[in-house]
């Protein structure tokens, strides 16, 4: 059985058709680059997969199961927002996250912690956004998921830090989950991933295996990108 | 999991109104403590201004209470929190049953508050020999078991109207946030129309039962008891209607599902 299935999807906005017929399927095991510009649809298509958006039509399942409570207690979600309650200190989400999450590790939250300098007893209002950014990151990746959706997150951080997020998803995530990470940045990741799927005006315009795609164009997947997506 | 969710609910919904509840307790001790003491004028001065602070603050828990329920449906829902609780492996009756639940406590925490500050400050002598008079007036003319149900039905149609004020608000959020633009200006609209509008209804269901039950004088210039019953019942009854029926319709939207920005 398929981990994750997207079929015949589709959100309209204001008359405007975001996600157009999208069909997809993520198997176990393996990490997946959701690539396309800003505005192609890859946060649509997130949110909706984590229950965030009304569909117009089609249907998305997870393990066979339509969305809802048994998904989301496997899947680990990744927002490009800061989504943490502000008046909370760092110690009292941990306990939040392991109250709700049967699958949530404490303490690989305080060793991670510990090891991206952030202080337990701190309140997130007086963080600065990155630090509630790595911080979210902790949370998730403290989670031990069938799949974990990783919506933008490179974004606004600077490239040794990247680094430094890549190693915490990789040396992070459940043995045989899959990962799914939406970006533009594809350089930084291209090297992790297994498979790729671009993304453009809503429809799903390429989704093949990075390493089938990499020998057959003789190019990397960032000049790939560049090539299709050229304005 | 609806119990987890309740405590961080009212939580954060009690958070604020803690201090104004403290201020309030502060300023009743010293009211009861200069009303107390022989009157001079600087005494009678302090009196007033202490008078003032404690209608504020009475003014500012309402407002605090009722406010931050409001905030915490659109924040939780569908501002940036709401990709952390709809992604909560729990059912979307549980998140909303666990905030209207919250909501109602909260604000009946701030009434009993509120009515106990009240007590403080106003019961003495003088007026709780006023209240026994007039409670004896009631058992006089009525009996004490209605006497009893008199005031108790009171209460509960303050309740029902809280809530109602409350669901209100919750409903114009819920609808209104169902479109892509003007999601405030829709969900003011909606709250605002939706609690004049009944509440016009409900006076024209009172006048029209005032209408068709007789407006007996009895003993001590009050109604008659099938009066009281006839116009109470009809209040308490349209405002339990009122509750259900938004309690419904908001959960019903909102389980069709949110479109967060």
């Amino acid at each position: 059985m398929n981990l994750l299935e997207v079929k015949h999807l589709t959100k309209t906005f204001d008359n405007k058709k975001i996600l157009d017929d999208v069909n997809l399927v993520i198997p176990d095991g393996k990490i997946i680059g959701l690539l396309g510009k800003n505005g192609a649809g890859k946060s649509t298509l997130i949110k909706s997969i984590n229950d965030l958006l009304t569909i117009d039509e089609g249907e998305i399942l997870f393990k066979g199961k339509k969305l809802g409570v048994y998904s989301k207690e496997n899947i680990s979600y990744l927002p490009e927002r800061t989504y943490l309650d502000k008046g909370m200190k760092v110690s009292e989400v941990i306990d939040y996250f392991s109250e709700f999450y049967k699958d949530f590790d404490k303490e690989r939250a305080y060793r991670l912690l510990k090891d991206l300098k952030l202080d337990a007893d701190k309140r997130i209002v007086k963080m600065s956004k990155g630090m509630q950014e790595k911080l979210q990151l902790i949370l998730v990746m403290s989670r031990d998921a069938d799949l974990y959706v990783l919506d933008e997150p490179l974004s606004g951080v600077d490239p040794a830090t990247r680094d430094y997020i890549l190693d915490t998803i990789l040396s992070n995530f459940k043995e045989g989950a899959s990962i799914i990470i939406s970006t533009h940045l594809i350089t930084d990741i291209e090297r992790i991933l297994d498979e790729v799927i671009f993304i453009d005006e809503g429809k799903i315009v390429l989704n093949s295996s990075a390493d089938e795609l990499r020998n057959k164009e003789k190019s990397s997947i960032d000049e790939i990108f560049r090539r299709i997506f050229k304005c | 999991m609806l119990s987890k969710l309740f405590k961080y609910d009212f939580k954060w919904m009690t958070k604020v109104t803690y201090i104004y509840v403290l201020i309030l307790i502060v300023i009743s001790i010293a009211l009861k403590i200069v009303e107390s003491v022989d009157q001079t004028f600087l005494l009678v001065i302090l009196d007033k201004i202490l008078v003032s602070m404690f209608i504020s603050c009475i003014v500012s828990i309402l407002l605090t209470s009722s406010i931050r329920i409001w905030v915490r449906f659109i924040n939780n829902f569908y501002k940036d929190e709401s990709y952390l609780t709809h992604t909560l492996p729990v059912t979307k009756n549980e998140l909303f049953n666990s905030k209207v639940l919250a909501g109602i406590c909260s604000l009946l925490l701030s009434a009993l508050v509120i009515v106990a500050c009240l007590a403080l400050v106003f019961i003495n002598k003088d007026s709780l020999e006023s209240l026994k008079m007039m409670w004896d007036s009631l058992v006089a003319t009525y009996n004490s078991v209605f006497a009893v149900l008199y005031v108790i039905g009171l209460v509960v149609l303050i309740i029902l109207e809280i809530i109602y004020i409350m669901m209100a608000g919750v409903l114009g959020i819920t609808i209104g946030h169902r479109s892509n633009n003007f999601k405030m200006v829709k969900s003011i609209a909606v709250g605002l129309i939706s609690y004049g509008l009944l509440s016009a209804m409900s006076l024209g269901v009172i006048a029209i039962v005032s209408k068709l039950i007789n407006y007996d004088i009895i003993g001590n210039g009050f109604p008659s008891m099938n009066y009281l019953i006839g116009v109470g019942g009809a209040g308490l009854l349209v405002y339990l209607i009122y509750d259900i029926v938004y309690y419904i319709i908001a959960k019903k939207v909102f389980n069709k599902g949110v479109n967060v920005d």
